[in-house]
């Protein structure tokens, strides 16, 4: 099965391209759920598959896998009569791209299909007490600088999402595209999420969010994904960095903690390129006056005439260290996550204890383990 | 307004195609201010009238879109029992290959679209940030020559030696920070520029007139001063504000 399943991946690009015709031409009803564009799209379906494929010997971690496609699954849509059309495409696919397909293969792969769409389907089933997807009602949508907008949205039923949590957004105005963002924090007794949006040249969802989404717009939403940020059982203080995109997560964790057990004390560090990047400061400054325990230093790392502290962030905040007490949190663009994360561990910041997010533009998604990065 | 119209205020939700339950909601929620007293307005009557009509409309497309809802539950439920579309035909190696070839045209069409907008966005932004640098520049040039000429006599009453010091180090007064001072002195600065310029102009103007004027009556009469501090000021751009407020006869004002 392996053999033939390489065999497929061998052929790139034409693989996928041939199992999703078919799978259109005979369930035209399927093409709907997809984007117009199917370029993202194929790489997906192979990586995914060649992850399940990889795991095929080692049930323990296949299973979760599947249960998590399974469950994620539900946004699109996805209903379990559409498994066995997928199955039927698939062994077409890749009987297409085999020569020595054989009748044992036929019945070896639609055994393993078989399975592997059972686990999918229960594991949806199961999450059936959950939305499949939220429609969430754009109540406040604020430009605060040239590509960056603060939204506030309100699913309409609550959706649960801790600190370090992502969930897909879609709009309508980019059908079927999906793309992870982290919540900067949960608002009010109705739950309306914050989602911190920045516009990417040529992205576009990011620049529909950031530009385009009005106030009275409807965005669905995904469940949340990926493992919260805060590790269970610690009530050291928080070194929390943020760099860039990395200040929504970083809200979040700063209300998790407020909600949370008291009298962990929180520095949080937030960067930008110049002062128009630190485009939430009205709001850094009022949580900072809000919580004694809170402290904010702001870091601006391409303009010497800033106001704000000048450095470059990750030896900024290594110099107001030693840290070594703390659990440590850094998001953001990967250069300034790597090189915190770097410099922490190098001054003796147990590894374990930090946990870093990268936050790069495109993010097609979460992979299939549902890691929305490393 | 005739009946037939669309009111502009209605919200922006409503008209975008938002679930029609919602597009429901807010035009129940619609209400419209009172129009300024000394301002036309539309009929309120006739505003009144149309909001009823829509919602009406609303009312009887909601009820119609549940009951056709219904038919196509009703439908669905027996097609497979008529045996629709139950099995699916294995599509050719042809067809395939006509559908994948028509699906990479649009990715190709896609990822030319969102390319040439990266492109354009990124080239803008560049602009953008190019152009914000400049303007920090000249700022930074023009407070840095103010401060200079005023440093050292803040009782002149040119409005840039208010800040009394050099850029970067001003003062709070008034409860603003130091950012909000900088920021009105540039502000102030600009200004001030802009309207030495519009009155040069003006005053140049109106000299060049008066010399024409009387340089035909009375060549002797023409003011020499004033005559060479025209010809003596830069063209155009920064320089100017320098000879301007050098030759002291422009008067400054906030």
């Amino acid at each position: 099965m392996r053999a033939s399943f390489a065999k497929a991946a061998a052929a790139g690009d034409e693989a996928p391209l041939y199992f999703y015709s078919h799978l259109f031409l005979r369930h035209p009803e399927t093409r709907p759920m997809f984007p117009v564009s199917m370029a993202h799209q194929r790489d997906k379906l192979f990586s995914a598959l060649g992850q399940v494929v990889a795991l095929v010997d080692d049930l323990d971690s296949l299973v979760p896998v599947l249960q998590g496609l399974g469950r994620d699954h539900r946004k699109f849509g996805t209903l379990a009569a559409h498994y066995p059309a997928v199955g039927a495409s698939l062994l077409a696919t890749l009987r297409h791209f085999d020569d020595e397909w054989d009748e044992d293969l036929e019945r070896d792969w639609t055994a393993a299909y078989g399975l592997v769409a059972q686990v999918m389907v229960e594991a949806a089933d199961a999450a059936a007490d959950q939305p499949a997807w939220w429609d969430a009602k754009v109540v406040e949508h604020e430009r605060r600088s040239v590509d960056v907008s603060v939204l506030r949205v309100q699913p309409h039923a609550p959706l649960p999402v801790r600190a370090g949590q992502a969930v897909s957004v879609e709009t309508e105005l980019r059908p079927r595209l999906w793309r992870y963002y982290c919540p900067a924090g949960v608002h009010g007794p109705d739950g309306a999420l914050e989602l911190h949006v920045q516009a990417h040249a040529g992205g576009p969802v990011s620049s529909a969010l950031a530009l385009h989404v009005g106030v009275g717009d409807v965005l669905r939403l995904g469940p949340a994904v990926g493992e919260p940020a805060l590790l269970p059982g610690s009530d050291r203080d928080l070194l929390v960095v943020a760099a860039g995109a990395g200040l929504a997560p970083a809200k979040a964790l700063v209300a998790e903690v407020a909600a949370g057990t008291p009298g962990r004390r929180v520095h949080l560090f937030v960067g930008a390129h110049d002062d128009a990047g630190l485009y939430d400061l009205p709001d850094l400054r009022r949580l900072e006056s809000e919580h004694p325990w809170l402290t904010v230093t702001t870091v601006v790392s391409g303009d010497t005439r800033s106001t704000h502290l000048n450095g470059d962030l990750p030896e900024v905040v290594l110099q107001h260290g030693p840290w070594n007490a703390r659990d440590a949190h850094v998001a953001g663009d990967r250069r300034d996550v790597e090189r915190t994360v770097e410099l922490l561990t190098a001054q003796g910041l147990p590894r374990e204890r930090v946990r870093a997010q990268v936050f790069a533009p495109s993010r097609s998604g979460p992979d299939v383990g549902g890691k929305v990065s490393r | 307004m005739s009946d037939q119209g669309t009111p502009r205020s209605m919200p922006q939700g409503a008209a975008r195609g938002v679930a029609e339950d919602v597009a429901e909601d807010v035009t129940w929620d619609v209400g419209f201010g009172a129009a300024p007293l000394l301002q036309r307005g539309y009929d309120r009557g006739e505003v009144d009238a149309f909001l009823a009509r829509v919602r009406s409309e609303v009312g009887r497309l909601a009820a119609e879109r549940a009951a056709l809802r219904e038919e196509v539950q009703a439908l669905r439920r027996s097609a497979p029992a008529a045996g629709g579309t139950a099995t699916p035909v294995d599509p050719t190696d042809q067809a395939v290959g006509i559908l994948a070839a028509a699906q990479q045209t649009a990715d190709q069409y896609v990822a030319d679209a969102e390319s040439f907008s990266r492109m354009l966005a990124t080239q803008a932004r560049e602009q953008y940030e190019n152009l914000l640098q400049q303007a920090r520049d000249e700022a930074d040039e023009i407070v840095r020559r103010a401060a200079a000429r005023t440093g050292g006599d803040p009782g002149e009453p040119v409005d840039p030696g208010g800040a009394g010091s050099p850029a970067g180090a001003a003062v709070p007064a008034g409860g603003l920070t130091p950012e909000e001072v900088q920021e009105q002195v540039v502000y102030l600065q600009a200004f001030g520029r802009a309207c030495r310029a519009q009155l040069r102009a003006y005053l140049e103007g109106l000299l060049e007139d008066v010399e024409a004027q009387w340089g035909k009556a009375d060549p002797a009469a023409l003011p020499e001063g004033a005559r060479t501090s025209r010809n003596g000021g830069a063209p155009d751009g920064e320089p100017a504000v320098v000879d301007l407020t050098g030759d002291g006869a422009v008067p400054t004002r906030r």
